[in-house]
């Protein structure tokens, strides 16, 4: 019955190559047979707009679910007809273009494993501009500038490149100790791109070390107080302290190290203080248009970068400890409690109260800002993930400090926490991120406690407390109380791994060589040994028998004699 | 009212609001090129139906939503907590309609996000290829060629070698 009514719709278009459905009567002819065909049923409505468009819709399904279940009939009816419709298709088929845009959908894991299907697709995915986007959201730029003698950036490289990379943390590292601090030290700040670390404490004096080697390159003069946080990118240095001022060095071109901090040249324009602030500052972040600062005064304030005034002023119950802000959000702690605010209308669209028992002194976000992380007096840390949902629920928790987290710094895929108990935590967070998506396909919400399923790491053995954190490429930029900034570099570690596998493979080889050899010389001797003696055994009994042959020869031959 | 040809001739009577949903049907309205008729060479009478389908339910979506806010601002406040409710229950209804709507088999995906693509209707074509992508997601590069009949032209060495590249898609 079903096959009969397609039929006439088949037959429809060579007996009538234009159907009127304006005309009520043609249509109710046409209603009799093609009940299957959607549009002409639903024409009559058009007509008379949408008086019942929910049961048109229930109507229109069934009647959809059976044209689908015709459709090979139809398409094979439809052979005449010259348009991509009609013929056998592939998913190869389709244009470029359009796979793109399926390609587009997909996560880089899944990219991956597409790559690995066909030739076409696997270039496809190689020319993918969501690797870029991948590459960006993690990471934000690349440290280096692309270089141009390269034909063109293979962002799909880079990016899985970086992401194999980033293993580096698990692997064996060296460290630089760099002296100069006399007191302790309260922020480091790591700018990769420009291979600057700069440092600043109780002594008052900001420090410029080289990332790479480690060396000093210059120090400011005393800015009179203590410097509590330090922020920089490649056109402006920021730092500020107890004495509730922003000191600013602008970067001078041609520069190789960015910033002239030694004050030889006073020009203002290059060198000036941001006054407003009406307590120390204790955090400050940059992005490529503001700069924020967060203060004791309880207040954090965005500036302006082109004019330098403050634009906005956000204010909270209790000291400001941190801020991290991402696009057009800044996430901030104060006190006990953990804020997000939006800044384009200056209102708080977020807010966590108590997360920690005590003060939640620490707080870092993901590149793209939709994981944000926090530590606390405590000594635990926590992540809200934004992606899942709006309001900030803890989605993870880890307690691998036992004292207060003092900073966090995050890099996908390593969170690094520095505590009062001088110890240093890393956490990979990756598995953490691909549960999320299951959990989010789910719709179940579990909070993982613990730190069962992620890979971790501490670095410890300074019995200090430890104030500050940055990492950065394949660096950790560490220091605290002793005074002393730490460097550990990992850049050797996947170098060091290769090696030391190819080292391993080599003395398991040269010990399988012996062990077989030995083997062989055994099985030989042992082998040969018993070969003899079962020889000598049947040379024996050859010989006792032919003894006794012998002697019953003998014995005959006595007896013939 | 517009007329709409398909490839094989079928002719189809929509009102310009539902063809609309094409941004090159819009862009060929607005500049007064096409005054009712518009031949489409590159879909088929079954795919178009389909589209128009699509486009039919989403124009009568918004249009509900537009005249329950007019009703809204007429009858004031003290109704007002009903059409919010039936606009919120229409937009998970529309969700709902569109995941059974792109319950079809490959081939019909095929066309139909070839047919979005040449009309250039972006709600349709999200939502196609995002359907595509979801029968990507969570498959081997086995499952993979085996669902979309794609042939492994890789030699041995190759996709071995291809393999190596992509190290963490087989973790």
């Amino acid at each position: 019955m079903a096959f009969e009514s397609h039929k006439e719709i088949g037959d429809l278009p060579k007996n009538h190559n234009s159907c009127d459905f304006n005309s009520q009567s043609q249509l109710d002819i046409y209603r009799k047979n093609i009940n299957s065909f959607p549009i002409l049923k639903s024409s009559s409505h058009w007509k008379s707009h949408f008086k019942q468009p929910l049961n048109r819709s229930q109507k229109l399904s069934p009647s959809k679910s059976i044209l689908k279940s015709e459709e090979p009939g139809l398409s094979s009816r439809n052979t005449d007809n010259t348009g991509p419709n009609s013929t056998e298709q592939s998913f190869t088929d389709l244009p470029s273009s359009v796979i793109c845009e399926i390609l587009k959908c997909l996560d880089p894991k899944e990219l991956g494993v597409v790559s690995c299907v066909s030739n076409q697709l696997n270039n496809l995915v190689s020319d993918h501009h969501g690797w870029k986007k991948f590459y960006f959201d993690r990471w934000g730029p690349p440290p280096s500038p692309v270089d141009p003698q390269m034909e063109k950036p293979g962002w799909k490289e880079m990016f899985v490149e970086r992401e194999f990379r980033a293993k580096c943390f698990m692997g064996r590292f060296t460290m630089d100790t760099l002296h100069g601090h006399t007191e302790a030290v309260r922020s480091v700040f790591a700018l990769v791109p420009a291979k600057l670390i700069f440092t600043g404490g109780y002594d008052y004096v900001v420090r410029v070390w080289d990332l790479e080697e480690g060396f000093a390159i210059g120090a400011s003069r005393s800015l009179g107080c203590t410097i509590r946080a330090i922020s920089a990118d490649s056109d402006l240095l920021v730092a500020g302290g107890t004495d509730a001022f922003i000191q600013c060095w602008k970067a001078i071109d041609g520069n190789p190290h960015l910033f002239d901090l030694t004050g030889s040249n006073s020009n203002p324009n290059f060198e000036f203080r941001l006054w407003g602030h009406e307590g120390p500052v204790t955090c400050l972040d940059l992005d490529s248009t503001r700069i924020y600062s967060g203060s004791w005064d309880m207040t954090v304030r965005v500036w302006d970068r082109s004019s330098m005034k403050c634009v906005m002023k956000l204010r909270h119950r209790d000291w400001v400890w941190a801020l991290s802000p991402r696009g057009t959000t800044v996430a901030v702690t104060a006190g006990k409690n953990l804020y997000i605010w939006e800044i384009s209308t200056g209102e708080p669209i977020g807010l966590v109260l108590n997360p920690h028992k005590g003060n939640a002194y620490a707080l870092a976000r993901s590149h793209t800002g939709d994981l944000v992380f926090s530590g606390g007096e405590d000594g635990t840390i926590h992540m809200y993930d934004l992606n899942t949902r709006s309001d900030l629920v803890m989605s993870s928790m880890w307690a691998p400090h036992a004292g207060a987290v003092n900073c966090l710094s995050f890099e996908y895929p390593w969170l690094v926490s520095c505590s009062t108990d001088g110890r240093i935590a890393l956490i990979d967070v990756r598995r953490l991120v691909v549960n999320r998506k299951n959990n989010c396909a789910s719709r179940a919400r579990t909070v993982v406690v613990g730190t069962g399923e992620v890979e971790q790491r501490m670095l410890h053995g300074f019995g200090c407390n430890l104030f500050s954190v940055d990492v950065g490429w394949d660096r950790i930029v560490c220091a605290g109380e002793e005074g002393v900034v730490r460097v550990w570099n990992f850049s050797q570690a996947i170098e060091m791994e290769r090696r030391a596998r190819a080292l391993r493979c080599v003395r398991l080889e040269n010990r399988m060589r012996r062990k077989k050899a030995q083997m062989e010389m055994m099985s030989g001797g042992a082998g040969g040994g018993s070969h003899c003696s079962a020889a000598a055994k049947k040379n024996a009994l050859n010989g006792e028998r032919n003894g006794v042959w012998h002697s019953k020869r003998g014995v005959g031959g006595k007896l013939k004699a | 009212m517009i007329t709409l040809t398909s490839s094989d001739g079928v002719q189809f009577d929509v009102r310009e609001a539902v063809a609309k949903e094409s941004q090159i049907i819009r862009d060929m309205i607005q500049d007064d090129c096409v005054i009712t008729n518009i031949p489409l060479a590159n879909v088929n009478h079954k795919i178009l139906s389909i589209v128009l389908e699509y486009c039919q339910m989403h124009v009568d979506k918004t249009e509900m939503e537009v005249n329950a806010s007019k009703h809204q601002t007429t009858t004031g406040e003290g109704s007002s907590s009903v059409p919010v409710a039936l606009k919120v229950s229409s937009n998970k209804n529309l969700n709902d309609w569109d995941k059974e709507f792109i319950n079809v088999d490959l081939d019909t995906l095929y066309d139909l996000i070839l047919a979005a693509n040449y009309l250039n209707i972006s709600g349709l074509l999200n939502l196609t290829t995002q359907a595509a992508a979801d029968i990507i997601k969570g498959k081997t590069t086995e499952e993979i060629r085996a669902t979309f009949n794609i042939k492994n032209d890789f030699t041995p060495e190759e996709e071995a070698a291809i393999r190596k590249e992509n190290p963490w898609a087989f973790e």
